[in-house]
């Protein structure tokens, strides 16, 4: 199968972890995983992926964090698309990270794998017809 | 005949008595919106002396507000004035802003002051509810957290259940296996959760049972040292027991609760030291100039940072070390421990150093554990 894309799977939990990278694999994309933002923060040193699926609450550096220091870095990075997968779901959460550049914000629990990599598949559809 | 005992009647002095001996505020408003009246305590509430209170527009003195998501709204006094004589009203959740402005949650009672059949104004009772906005928050902040806690394992399941569900002959059989021991793993762990924060809630209610039996601390710990052996072959740990140097006098102890205790704080010993080489000591002695038996469990694990000691028996709490190195936990097994060990009468306390391991002691009163008829007893 043709790669899709590279995504960075930015998810703590281990089950988790497994359970999207091994659905995202299997729609065709190239995953790339961190257990934290700071491992995060590593990885996006070396590699540019074409989208950056990030959970909010984790150890050590938490996902808006990450985002903040996304912000920062150059252009280029900040034209990563980043999705926001993650359990919290109040208003202000969403808002915040929609302001710190997230394009998506998905509460797991709410969202199905379909959902997900069909979410998924959209924004790095939409990021390749912007450039 | 019927003899009477000497009563007390109250006249115009003895009702002002009774108003500034009352525990809640009390605030008299008239049909003109004034303050009529307001007692002493309803006085250093709205921190203003009530004779100055008396004849002042009421806005001027009591300032309500209702407080949403950070955001302060005035609280119309139109609902303490314009009132329906039929009924009581009871308010909660309001703020008010004394004059020195300090900002406190007030619960509200008003009923109308009936004069000659007219309502003439309003008589307003208040106390200080700060105690129990407190106990609200805490109760909303665990449902917020044991919420999200839930979330994880079930969205785990979830994703496992749709994997297998949507499979057409894609996964080959290792892997559909794979995702069933995923999907039971999830399960696992939710089911463990439950338990825990049923333990909390049983455990915060203050009627955890306690049943000792005179019991010998050497066999019994020699006892769970076997049964935590696989366990501790699953994390590729040497544990051992540091048998003491005199015999110990059998006391009275709950074993499932000191069990639980132990089991606890093994298994941690064990989750924490993954990817060493893991060696954890159990060891028992008598103090007797404390007049405890202390049973210690020392590890050579990540350890606990400094900054992390004041809150590890803090309900939730999971340190970043450990949540790094295990992202699966649910930050209430501390929390229970020490709640189980302060029921029974003992204490628990640790040292530690990051990166180098850490030792957690329990104590037991050397008369032992005292009996308690509690209703509850404790999910493993």
């Amino acid at each position: 199968m043709q790669i899709q894309g590279t995504i960075l799977l930015v998810e703590d939990d281990d089950l988790l972890s497994r359970a999207y990278r091994d659905g995202l694999e299997k729609a065709g994309y190239s995953v790339m995983t961190a257990t934290d933002g700071a491992e995060a923060e590593k990885i996006l040193q070396e590699v540019k992926p074409d989208l950056i699926v990030l959970d909010l609450v984790m150890p050590v550096k938490n996902g808006f964090d990450v985002l903040e220091d996304m912000q920062k870095r150059n252009a280029e990075y900040r034209s990563v698309p980043v999705v926001v997968l993650s359990v919290l779901a109040e208003r202000s959460d969403v808002e915040r990270a929609r302001s710190l550049g997230a394009v998506d914000y998905l509460i797991k629990s709410q969202f199905s794998m379909e959902e997900v990599i069909s979410r998924i598949s959209y924004h790095l559809r939409t990021t390749r017809e912007e450039k | 005949m019927v003899s009477r005992k000497k009563h007390m009647t109250l006249g115009p002095d003895d009702l002002n008595a009774v108003f500034s001996s009352m525990a809640e505020g009390l605030l008299v408003v008239d049909a003109s919106r004034n303050i009529a009246a307001l007692n002493q305590v309803g006085g250093i509430l709205l921190r203003v002396a009530p004779v100055q209170a008396v004849g002042a527009p009421i806005a001027d003195i009591f300032k309500l507000y209702r407080i949403e998501q950070n955001k302060r709204t005035p609280w119309p006094l139109d609902n303490l004035i314009k009132l329906d004589f039929t009924r009581v009203h009871i308010w909660d959740h309001v703020y008010c802003e004394n004059k020195v402005g300090k900002l406190f949650p007030l619960t509200l009672m008003a009923t109308p002051l009936l004069k000659a059949g007219s309502m003439n104004g309003a008589v307003i009772l208040f106390r200080d509810a700060t105690d129990e906005a407190r106990v609200d928050l805490a109760k909303s902040d665990f449902v917020a957290v044991a919420s999200h806690q839930l979330q994880t394992p079930l969205t785990a399941m979830k994703l496992f259940a749709e994997m297998l569900d949507q499979d057409t002959g894609d996964l080959t059989a290792q892997q559909r296996k794979e995702y069933q021991q995923l999907l039971r793993s999830s399960v696992e762990r939710m089911i463990k959760l439950v338990n825990e924060m049923l333990n909390v809630s049983r455990l915060e209610a203050g009627a955890l049972r306690i049943q000792p039996q005179t019991t010998d601390p050497v066999a019994f710990l020699r006892q769970i040292i076997k049964e935590l052996e696989p366990i501790a072959k699953e994390h590729a740990c040497a544990l051992a027991f540091v048998e003491p140097p005199k015999p110990l006098r059998p006391i009275p102890i709950d074993a499932n609760l000191l069990s639980q205790v132990l089991f606890n704080l093994v298994e941690n010993a064990m989750r924490y030291s993954t990817g060493r080489a893991c060696r954890v000591a159990v060891s028992c002695e008598n103090k007797p100039a404390d007049r405890t038996y202390v049973f210690r469990v020392a590890d050579n694990g990540i350890g606990i940072a400094n900054a992390d000691k004041k809150r590890i028996f803090s309900k939730f709490f999971r340190a970043d070390n450990a949540r790094k190195l295990q992202s699966n936990g649910s930050g209430l097994g501390l929390y229970v421990v020490k709640m189980i060990v302060e029921a029974w009468g003992g204490q628990i306390w640790f040292t530690s150093r990051e990166g180098a391991g850490s030792a957690f002691s329990v104590s037991i009163p050397s008369r032992g554990m005292k009996a308690r008829k509690g209703t509850k007893q404790l999910s493993k």
